[in-house]
């Protein structure tokens, strides 16, 4: 996996064990949200602040590895959406703009940095979108192994050895809790592709859970 | 049906298939063991993956974000109140000094005020020698300036004037060149 060279590499260690608040943001209630922001209301801004902060540190903790990393790039994140609010297309969903945002930022970050983008900007078709992985014979049981917390725990440390243009999926899907259409409309790809990386992103984990047991 | 295919299993578990499909999916795990075996894996990674903690979020975070978005403006009653701290730690701490070192009061107060004097003294004198050297400056250029213009009255009256016309339209090209390559090295304002 490749990271940036001043991220600290510490071991993940979830800060707290909440969940994202509630329920998802509902998408009209952003759309009115983002309306009255650009009339100058800032409670509005303030609301969506909230509504997203979770997810989005989540997502971008997890892409860079580094608490304090994560919270100054949601920072940066936030800043950059609220000086382009005036540019966001209500026909899309609010967050899925963000998401893009997010996820453009972190592209950026590591080509400044010289680390190589296009593994997690991955756009193209490749063998593995069309792969049709078959169930071997012997397949060992892993997962059945672990209680469910230890299994937690390692799931996260193999997500953090996962390819970023994978872990970012990953997280989208499973701890951000997206639809595949979002995850397709965030990424401008096709829907089948997302699901056929997600479910290898799955896979790989369960490998490198085989491995490392 | 042939035994699963590892998509059709996370296909399965998210609820992502067809009324029929599903069915005859439960229909082949009621008799493949190894396919059981096979879904019940991914079922639990799957719970696993969904029920990963969040990353805290600091209590501050969101004044954090809004206070650079948003900018504070500083009332007149927060000046004064900042100024009137300032004045009173400034006496408070004068009148420290003078506790501690145990000098006389007016001694204290007449060095400062010869101090202050000094100081205002020491900096006239350096206006002064400035607004000379700004003078000098001037009269530099002015001279210059009136080169250049003689210069170039003695040069039209021996060039024609479509060698004048050449000169001028080269003088502009370099200087657009001049200026496009600072640009190019000196972002001014552009966004990195």
């Amino acid at each position: 996996m490749s990271k940036s060279s001043n991220v600290t590499k510490k071991p993940f260690q979830p800060k707290s064990v909440l969940k994202s608040e509630g329920s998802k943001p509902s998408v009209d209630e952003d759309k009115e949200l983002v309306r009255r922001t650009l009339q100058g209301d800032k409670q509005a801004f303030e609301m969506i602040l909230i509504r997203h902060q979770q997810p989005l540190v989540n997502y971008i903790g997890r892409m860079v590895g580094n608490y304090e990393l994560a919270l100054d790039f949601t920072q940066e994140v936030f800043i950059k959406t609220y000086s382009s609010l005036s540019t966001y297309q209500p026909r899309f969903k609010f967050r899925t703009w963000l998401f893009k945002i997010a996820s453009n930022y972190i592209i950026d970050f590591w080509r400044k940095k010289k680390i190589d983008a296009f593994s997690i900007d991955q756009t193209r078709h490749n063998e593995l979108d069309r792969m049709s992985f078959e169930i071997p014979s012997d397949e060992p049981p892993v997962c059945s192994r672990f209680e469910l917390a230890e299994l937690k725990e390692k799931v996260e440390k193999a997500l953090e050895k996962l390819p970023p243009h994978l872990r970012e999926l990953f997280v989208w899907r499973h701890i951000n809790e997206f639809s595949y259409d979002e995850i397709a409309e965030i990424k401008g790809l096709p829907v089948g592709t997302v699901k056929n990386r997600v479910f290898h992103s799955k896979e790989l984990i369960r490998q490198l859970l085989e491995e490392h047991e | 049906m042939n035994c699963l295919h590892i998509n059709q299993i996370y296909l399965y578990l998210e609820g992502e298939l067809s009324l029929s499909e599903t069915r005859s999916i439960k229909n082949h795990l009621s008799s493949c063991e190894k396919c059981r075996m096979a879904v019940e894996e991914r079922r639990l990674l799957l719970e696993a993956s969904q029920d990963l903690p969040s990353w805290e979020i600091p209590q501050d975070f969101t004044r954090r974000i809004l206070e650079q978005i948003f900018p504070k403006k500083i009332t007149f009653r927060e000046w004064a109140i900042t100024g009137a701290i300032g004045l009173s730690s400034a006496a408070l701490a004068f009148l420290a000094v003078y506790l501690i070192s145990g000098q006389n009061l007016a001694s204290l107060f007449i060095n400062l005020n010869q101090t202050a004097i000094n100081l205002f003294r020491n900096m006239i004198v350096i206006l002064v020698k400035a607004a000379k050297l700004i003078s000098i400056g001037f009269q530099v250029i002015q001279k210059i300036g009136s080169l250049i213009i003689k210069g170039l009255t003695d040069l039209t009256t021996v060039l024609g004037p479509e060698l004048q016309i050449g000169l001028i339209v080269l003088f502009l090209v370099i200087t657009a060149l001049l200026f496009y390559g600072a640009k190019r090295k000196f972002p001014f304002g552009e966004k990195a």
